[in-house]
Parts: structure tokens; sequence; C-alpha cells
């Protein structure tokens, strides 16, 4: 049986934004999502250990499955809306079983 | 002078302060020691819970009207205090306004850890405080974020409907924010379960509030030096604001407290509200308030230098100035 084409949206942000986000995700016709609540990491900017007792330094991450032209949208106008915003944005490709579950 | 010696003496050998210092000890040799988010979540929520409780429990002595005009007192302290902080930190500080804005914004509210340990402090010493101090603690807590965004200067290339967003979530933080809750919620019952509710809670709301204290400490520790060591090349003049805005605080908080008539006990508390920052509710919210502002630089300022400041030193100096002030217990 073939699955049917999908991308996924996958965004780490960090977690006061979670809110906004999805926000605004839902604005951009994005249907579904769930969110990974703590997500440890470091970079080029440091670390973010998740042990902080303050919020502001905590990332989650939010994944959703969307079609094609609203994953373009929502990769198009991320950083633009969430300007000086600790969050990479970026899209694969998935197959799913269940084709109206994700318009 | 000697007496402030020995008081300073005395709070470093509690056990309370002497946690936080194995916390910075533990950070500062790289150990694993770490207090889980839940873990000091439920601290938090616990030693907010029990503070405001036994406020309330306290009013039973003040009048609706003293309560009344303690709240206006902090709100204006509150609203004071960030434009204070911005206009020293633009003199010593140039470099720029948003970061400004938001580490004002930080020292506009308060730190409740510091306000609980030093309530212990007092408990500690047999020195009474009014009950409504816990009351404006929770007023305290976040309107200088919206100083901060104001002082900002709102760098409008941004459509409101993007803002709109934020700033929704912004005014539901600034209200119904969930410390503030806590302190209010558990000051209201309290307040209206009196000594007869304190019967029911007491081993829970007093006997093991030290103790928990203990462990909070000892996260700030480990926080504080890791904060400070992720934070690279800090400059100067902002560590010499995190020393030199502490007093100033203090000395506003004092002119407020004898404008109330406050005890001693209570001008010490208002004048550690006024000098102490916020390093957990505000820099969360300054991330939807103003996200070009640097967190770290805030959050390190707070956390890493005046947070040890006015426990160390500050506790003993503003206890020995209010009991000058406003008359020995």
């Amino acid at each position: 049986m073939t699955g049917h084409p999908r991308k996924k949206i996958e965004i780490i942000v960090e977690a006061p934004l979670q809110r906004s986000v999805l926000d605004w995700l839902s604005q951009q016709g994005v249907q579904g999502w769930s969110v990974f609540p703590r997500v440890i990491g470091g970079g080029q900017h440091g670390e973010r250990s998740g042990d902080d007792i303050t919020r502001a330094f905590d990332n989650v991450m939010i994944l959703a499955i969307t079609t094609e032209a609203v994953a373009r949208q929502v990769l198009d106008g991320f950083h633009a809306r969430f300007t000086d915003a600790v969050a990479i944005v970026y899209l694969s490709d998935v197959e799913i079983a269940r084709p109206e579950r994700f318009k | 002078m000697m007496d402030l010696l020995a008081l300073a003496g005395g709070n470093l050998l509690s056990p309370m302060i002497l946690a936080f210092v194995l916390g910075a000890i533990a950070a500062a040799l790289r150990s694993d020691l770490e207090i889980p988010e839940g873990a000091a979540k439920g601290l938090a929520i616990y030693l907010m819970f029990a503070i405001g409780f036994k406020g309330g429990v306290a009013m039973h002595a003040a009048s609706g009207w003293a309560l009344a005009g303690a709240i206006v007192a902090a709100l204006a302290l509150s609203l004071l205090l960030p434009v204070i902080a911005f206009g020293l930190l633009r003199a010593v500080w140039r470099q720029d306004r948003v970061n400004a804005a938001a580490i004002a914004a930080h020292y506009g509210s308060i730190s409740i850890v510091t306000f609980v340990t030093a309530s212990e402090f007092l408990r500690s010493r047999d020195i009474p405080y009014e009950g409504y101090l816990v009351a404006m603690t929770a007023v305290m807590e976040t309107p200088a974020i919206l100083i901060g965004l104001l002082l900002a200067g709102q760098q409008t290339n941004l459509n409101t409907q993007q803002r709109s967003s934020e700033r929704g979530a912004l005014i539901r933080e600034v209200l119904v924010n969930g410390s503030v809750m806590l302190l209010v919620g558990g000051f209201i019952i309290g307040w209206v379960t009196g000594d007869a509710g304190m019967a029911k809670v007491k081993p829970f709301v007093a006997d093991l509030f030290n103790g928990a204290l203990c462990i909070f400490l000892l996260d700030m520790g480990l926080v504080a030096v890791r904060q400070g060591r992720a934070a690279k090349r800090f400059p100067k003049a902002l560590i010499l604001f995190g020393l030199v805005m502490p007093p100033i605080g203090a000395a506003i908080g004092f002119a407020a407290a004898a404008l109330l008539g406050l005890s001693a006990g209570g001008a010490m508390l208002l004048a550690v509200l006024a000098a102490s920052a916020s390093y957990i509710a505000v820099p969360a919210a300054m991330r939807l308030a103003l996200p070009a502002a640097s967190p770290s630089l805030s959050v390190t300022l707070a956390l890493a230098i005046t947070f040890p400041f006015n426990v160390a030193i500050g506790l003993p100096l503003y206890l020995t100035v209010a009991q000058r002030l406003f008359g020995a217990q």
C-alpha cells in the first residue's frame, strides 16, 4: 500500500513563544500539532541545558504534518513573523496513511 | 558597625545561605548536581503559597485601609523603579536601549526568593512585619514588564496583528501570572482562615519552610554560577549597575515605608522588595515583550550579581538601616 505524501514541519523554538507560534500556525492553516515540551541542545550561541528555573532559556519542539502548500507558507513566513526569536524551522518529506486527517 | 558585622556573619552562617554557597561551589567545580525542573517548580509553588498564607494570617492585626495604601504604594514603586533603573543604565552603559529597558523591567519587579529569605531572616530574630507586605510583593511582580515595554520605545516595524498575539499573552501574564495567583490566593486564604487555618497547616507551611528554602537556594546557587559562566564578556558597567541599583532601590523602598508608617521589619522587607530583581517571571515575559533583548544579560545580572549581593550583604544592611530609621523592634 502506498502512503500519501505530506510535509512535516519541525520548529524548535524558545518556550515563552510556544503559544504565539501555535496561534500563528493555525492561522497559516495548520490543523494539528504536537509539542515536545523540553528540548535540550547547543550550538553557536551556547547551550540550553533545560534545568533553569525560568522558562526563558527553555526550548520546545513543535511538530506538525501538513500539505506542501501550508508547509511552504510556514517556512517562508516564520522568521519574518518571529524576528529576534530563538528558533529553527525545517521541513521534511513524510508519508501518511490517512490523507483525510492531514488536509 | 559591630552590630552590622555580627548580623552579617550570623546571616552568612544560616543553613539557607550556606546551601546557596554549596550550590555555587558545586557548579563552580562542574559537578553534575542538578535540581530537576519539576522539583524546583514544586518548591517554588510551595514557598509562594506558604509565604502568601503566612502573610494573610498576619493580617488580623492590620486594617483594610492600611492594605489599600500599601497596594497603592507597591504599584507606585513598581512603576517608578524601572524608570530609575533605566535612567541609571543609560547613563553608565550607552549600548542599547532595548536591553536597558529589559533590565530595567527586571529591577522594577521583585525576587520572591529574596523576599522569602528576608522574611525568614526577620522571623528567626523574632522581628515582626506587617502581613500586607506579601500583598505588596504580589502587586510588584508584574507591572514593571509594561514599563519596560514603554521604555524600549516600541520599534514599530512590525504590524499590529503580529503583536496582538504577544500582547494578549503579556496582559494575561501581567494580570494572572501563576506566581501572583499563588501569592494573592495564599494571602486571601490565610487572611480568611486566620490562626485557626494556620493551626491546620502549620507543620507544612511553617515547620518545613526553612528546609525547603535550603534546597531552593541550593538550586539558585547552581543556576547563578552556571548562568554567570554562560554569559561571556559581561560588560563591567553592568556589574557595577547590579551592585549599585539594589541600595538605590532600597533607599526608595525606605522612603515609601516612611510614608506608609511601617514597622522596622516591614520597612526592611519593603527595601528588600525594591532592591531585588526578578529572574523567574520577568525573563520569560521579556521574551514576549522585547525579544530583541538578550535574556542572558538580564538574568545574569539579576541572578548572579544582585541576588547574592542582596542575600549576603543586603539583608543585614537593610535591617540595620531599618532599625536605625524606624526604631528597633
